[in-house]
């Protein structure tokens, strides 16, 4: 029996935007609307040049800002690699009015609702794909344990889920590790959680992460896997990168630093990124110049780095450790405990702005706690904490 | 907070005593040694903030069990016994320095003028003079993100009013980009016709015919579409029959009459079953015979009774006339023989009768568990029970058949209504029964007049039929035209996408600046509560002390802070510590009240100890009425010795005057502590 390949993808969440990105640049904002597209079109070159028999993509094809034309560009996509494509959608993939007057070609399988299994042969193998799909935005079921392969095909499961956690108040799809086993399947093939993991192997459970970064969070490589089968088992599984943009988030401390500097010692550590959160931390002029202005350093540190500045954040980590640090620390901790009151009535001191009160009301109570820190090692920076 | 009560079993020269106050401006008077000081020392030391090394001096070891009482969250009470202090602090006084509590709430005379605390501190500062900067820059990045600038909008306004322009044209442009589908249907519909359009066989002819049908009974399709969606929406429901609706109907009406009937019984025997109380009226009705009777007997009772007490008098006031064996009886001064045999008898007669009378009540009373000591009023007693247990055992009988049959209507009302669930159910299927009945037969009549006209009633509408091609080939290649450049543009999403773009951006930002601005003005908040005394020095933080002092000085005096207080009267502005002493001490105590209201927040009373003795009279009773106006705002405490400053007070309304010397709280006070 011949060996052949497939290709995994998941959560390419085509028409996303990212997330913390200010710029006014067109070119810019355009080359990052595109990126999720860009990758897309890259994992199908990949599935040309690799001779893969097939494709499973574990749900979340779409994101809020998909239009027609989006899903114009997935079907034509699809129509080049020709090959058949088997999709279970996931908590993004609910209907659009235009779906029906934009039909994929015959060779996507979209799954339904209920466990469906398609076989085939690739190189003379017995191939089995099984999967199902959302049936809203929320999903209560245990998609994987409705699935099942068989003996004689070496099967792949396809679904979109969470493993072991729950999201609160989202359900989606969440199983069990334990779920994987004696079922079967060969491959499970899943989606959802946007960084790529091997759960397990033998059977395989992978998630393969989605397929461009978002936000800083999702920083490093994304792309899809390549994965190589022969006799009924999975003798190679291949990570290729396809990201158009790649993530980072650099750290660095400004104390003592000229713009210049600070811009030289990020290009240094950016390397491969494309697209960074800049983090700070220490004082000095720099950092007075983001608190003070901080439109004008993202301008100035902007055109003297190779990469896309996304956002400028200061490090909420602790700079110096005097007595006056100390008592800034345990106030803002003792702020952050008492809560909301103790925050209102500082706010009603200073300004009765309808703003802060609309806000306020809107915020958790971790959102103050993070808040408070922040503004705590604002304050000490301020006060001429050294690092 | 408001201090309601200040007991002080003992502590220093304070021995027993009790003060109540009210929650706005208090005067404690008393002579010199009566206490005051140390009364003001005790409120001081139960409400000041912890602090070990910063103990209250007056605090002794036999100081035992003082109790202060001030309501914050609910009540609450502070005790004080040998040198240590139980219960709770209020929390907004926990984050100011001893000796700032002392300085702005518990005020004495004689450091009423020490304005140390309220300014920064230069020695060993690790920092603090920097925190007011800080705070300032925090202020300044707040305003520039919340507040109205002079151009008129704020930054996150500007924001805003962006991203709503930006909604809205995605918002048009979004709209018509979710007709894509609608078009596309169209565009098939329309490529059909003109594909028969352009056919000449009979077969085309006779299709184009039959939709010329069509076209001409659009309305029929339009509204069989709209009946039989509205029929679907009434879903699955059991159906509801007529002779059901009149059962439902009767049944109704009997459970509202014998509820009305019982409600009206009910109301009826209210006041006899109350008079019946616990007695059992079969019990009380047994005796009906013998209640009439006793009822009847009750005048000859009354005459017999009254008969028996007179007779039995005179028998007693008889005495022996000595030639008779009569014996006679004194009538007031007369005297008058009588036969005492024959009178005896008629007693023992009488005795008899009433005696009979009254055993049978005293039967019939404790038979029944009544409690009456007087015959006559158990009677009356008696006649009002037995009425009252007629009327209860007449009307029970009816209470429990018309509440039988109330019981019946309903249970076979429920019976009825089961399998709709419930009154409620029925009557909405009932609704929908009645609403489905009408859609039907409408349906059936329009779907009968279409089959007539040999058009069928179930071939679906086709968008494109009813669009109006008035010039046949070449309006349907216009229309499809039209139709292609329109799914062209949807296509071409560019300005859409650039404007989601830029949507993208400007929510990013508007969660940065929100952020930033929520940060800074927690920051703010921070920098207050590290160091109350940096932020006020800053100026402009002194406006309130300024109103006090202007109007304790009759409008004439100002107060501001650069770098130092000065105080500016009649256009001549000098530093404070260069005034005389009545000014010092106006404009020191009008400083401390205006940062006792800033840092307090109303929530900490003030205890002012003799600090208007230093004043003339004029500024005295300025003074006075700005500390009226101040108890406004928050509780205060004034200790006072001076004749005066009582005298000016007791003309102010709205004061509570309390003399100290006469607060002694008597007894039942050791127990309250120990429960305490």
């Amino acid at each position: 029996m011949g060996e052949f390949r497939f290709i995994h993808c998941a959560d390419l969440h085509l028409g996303a935007r990212f997330k913390g990105v200010d710029t006014d640049d067109a070119a810019e904002l355009r080359r990052i609307r595109m990126a999720p597209l860009e990758s897309f079109e890259r994992i199908i070159d990949l599935a040309i040049s690799e001779r893969a028999c097939f494709m499973v993509i574990a749900g979340d094809i779409y994101e809020k800002g998909a239009l027609p034309a989006t899903r114009a560009f997935f079907a034509e996509q699809a129509r080049r690699v020709g090959i058949p494509i088997f999709i279970s959608k996931g908590n993004h993939d609910s209907e659009r009015p235009w779906d029906a007057a934009i039909p994929y070609p015959d060779n996507v399988k979209v799954f339904g609702v209920r466990p469906e299994r398609v076989r085939f042969r690739c190189a003379d193998s017995e191939v089995e794909v099984t999967g199902a799909s959302f049936m809203s935005k929320k999903e209560k079921r245990n998609l994987v344990s409705m699935l099942s392969g068989s003996d004689d095909a070496f099967t792949v499961a396809c679904v979109h889920c969470d493993v072991e956690e729950a999201d609160e108040g989202h359900p989606n799809a969440v199983c069990r590790m334990n779920d994987f086993l004696g079922k079967k399947v060969d491959y499970w093939a899943l989606g959802h959680i946007h960084k790529r993991k091997i759960l397990r192997e033998s059977p395989y459970a992978v998630y393969s992460g989605n397929i461009q970064g978002r936000s800083a969070k999702e920083s490093g490589q994304k792309g899809a896997y390549v994965v190589t089968v022969s006799d009924k088992s999975v003798t190679n599984l291949r990570f290729v990168a396809t990201h158009s943009l790649q993530w980072g988030c650099l750290d660095a401390n400004v104390t003592g630093l000229s713009m210049d500097d600070l811009a030289s010692r990020l290009s240094e550590a950016s390397d491969s990124v494309d697209i960074a959160s800049v983090r700070l931390s220490g004082t000095g002029e720099l950092m007075e110049l983001h608190m003070e202005d901080p439109k004008r350093f993202r301008e100035e540190l902007g055109k003297r780095i190779p990469f896309i500045l996304a956002s400028v954040l200061t490090s909420s980590e602790p700079v110096e450790d005097g007595e006056l640090a100390t008592k800034i620390r345990s106030v803002a901790a003792s702020m952050a405990s008492e809560g909301r009151r103790a925050y209102e009535r500082a706010i009603a001191e200073g300004s009765d702005l309808g703003e802060q009160a609309r806000i306020l009301s809107s915020l958790s109570d971790s959102d103050l706690e993070a808040s408070a820190r922040r503004a705590s090692e604002a304050l000490i920076r301020m006060t001429g904490g050294r690092q | 907070m408001r201090i309601r009560k200040v007991y002080v079993k003992s502590f220093g020269p304070l021995k027993n005593k009790e003060v109540v106050v009210s929650p706005g401006l208090n005067v404690i008077y008393g002579p010199n040694g009566s206490g005051k000081t140390s009364l003001a020392e005790f409120i001081g030391t139960c409400l000041s903030p912890m602090d070990r090394k910063d103990r209250y001096p007056s605090c002794s070891k036999d100081d035992s069990g003082s109790v202060l009482m001030y309501e914050y969250d609910g009540e609450t009470t502070v005790t004080i016994r040998g040198r240590s202090r139980f219960g709770r602090v209020p929390e907004c006084v926990k984050g100011i320095s001893p000796d700032l509590f002392r300085a702005v709430f518990s005020i004495q005379r004689e450091s009423l003028t020490d304005l140390e605390p309220l300014s920064p501190s230069a020695d060993d500062d690790p920092g603090y003079s920097m925190i007011h900067t800080a705070a300032e820059s925090m202020k300044r990045i707040e305003r520039s993100v919340f507040e109205t600038d002079e151009g008129g909008m704020s930054e996150l306004e500007a924001l805003e009013v962006e991203m709503k322009e930006l909604d809205e044209s995605i918002g048009v442009l979004m709209k018509e980009v979710k007709r894509y589908g609608e078009y596309a249907s169209q565009k098939k519909a329309v490529t059909e016709r003109l594909l028969l359009e352009s056919d000449d066989s009979v077969e085309a002819e006779e299709k184009r015919r039959y939709q010329k049908l069509r076209e001409d009974h659009k309305a029929d399709y339009e509204r069989l579409k709209e009946l039989s969606s509205a029929r679907a929406e009434l879903g699955f429901f059991e159906w509801a029959g007529n002779s059901e609706a009149a059962e439902f109907k009767k049944l109704r009406r009997e459970l509202s009459d014998s509820l009305e009937e019982l409600e009206s019984l009910k109301a009826y025997m209210e006041e006899p079953i109350n008079e019946l109380g616990d007695k059992d009226p079969s019990s009380i009705l047994f005796y009906s015979d013998d209640i009439t009777w006793l009822d009847g007997g009750r005048r000859d009772y009354a005459r017999q009774f009254e008969e028996l007490r007179r007779s039995r008098a005179q028998l007693a006031e008889a005495k022996m006339v000595p030639d008779s064996k009569k014996k006679s009886i004194v009538f007031g001064r007369s005297t008058r023989s009588c036969d005492v045999t024959k009178m005896t008898e008629a007693v023992n007669d009488l005795t008899r009768r009433t005696e009979a009378y009254e055993r049978m009540v005293s039967r019939i009373t404790s038979a029944l568990g009544i409690n009456a000591t007087e015959t006559a009023h158990a009677v009356a007693e008696l006649v009002r029970l037995r009425d009252a247990a007629s009327i209860v055992s007449k009307h029970e009988e009816k209470l429990r058949t018309t509440k039988e049959k109330a019981d019946a209507a309903l249970e076979e009302m429920e019976r009825l209504t089961e399998r709709y669930g419930g009154q409620e159910g029925f009557l909405e299927c009932l609704r929908k029964t009645r609403a489905a009945k009408e859609m039907d037969s409408e349906i059936t009549d329009i779907r009968a007049g279409l089959s007539r006209h040999g058009l069928d009633p179930d071939a679906p509408i086709c968008a494109v039929e009813y669009i109006g091609i008035v010039d046949g080939t070449e309006g349907l290649k216009r229309r499809l035209e039209d139709l292609d450049s329109k799914m062209a543009r949807i296509m071409d999403s560019e300005e859409l996408e650039a404007l989601m773009d830029r949507k993208n951006v400007l929510s990013n930002r508007k969660s940065a600046l929100l952020w930033r601005g929520i940060d800074a003005a927690i920051g703010c908040a921070i920098a207050r509560k590290v160091d109350v005394r940096a932020l006020y020095s800053g100026s402009g933080e002194w406006k309130n002390a300024e109103a006090y002092l202007s109007a304790m000085t009759g409008y004439e005096c100002r107060i501001r802070y650069d770098r130092e207080f000065l105080v500016e009267c009649n256009g001549v502005e000098r530093p404070l510590r260069e005034m005389g002493s009545g000014m010092k001490s106006m404009a020191s105590l009008a400083l401390k009240i205006a940062a006792a209201e800033r840092i307090g927040d109303g929530m900490v009373p003030i205890i002012l100890d003799e600090v208007l003795a230093g004043m003339d009279t004029q500024s005295k009773s300025s003074a006075c009425r700005v500390l009226k106006d101040v108890a406004k705002k928050m509780q205060v405490i004034l200790l006072t010795g001076e004749q005066e400053t009582k005298e000016i007070m007791t003309l102010l309304p709205e004061v509570t005057l309390i003399n100290l010397t006469h607060a002694y709280k008597a007894a039942d006070h050791d127990d309250e502590l120990n429960d305490s």
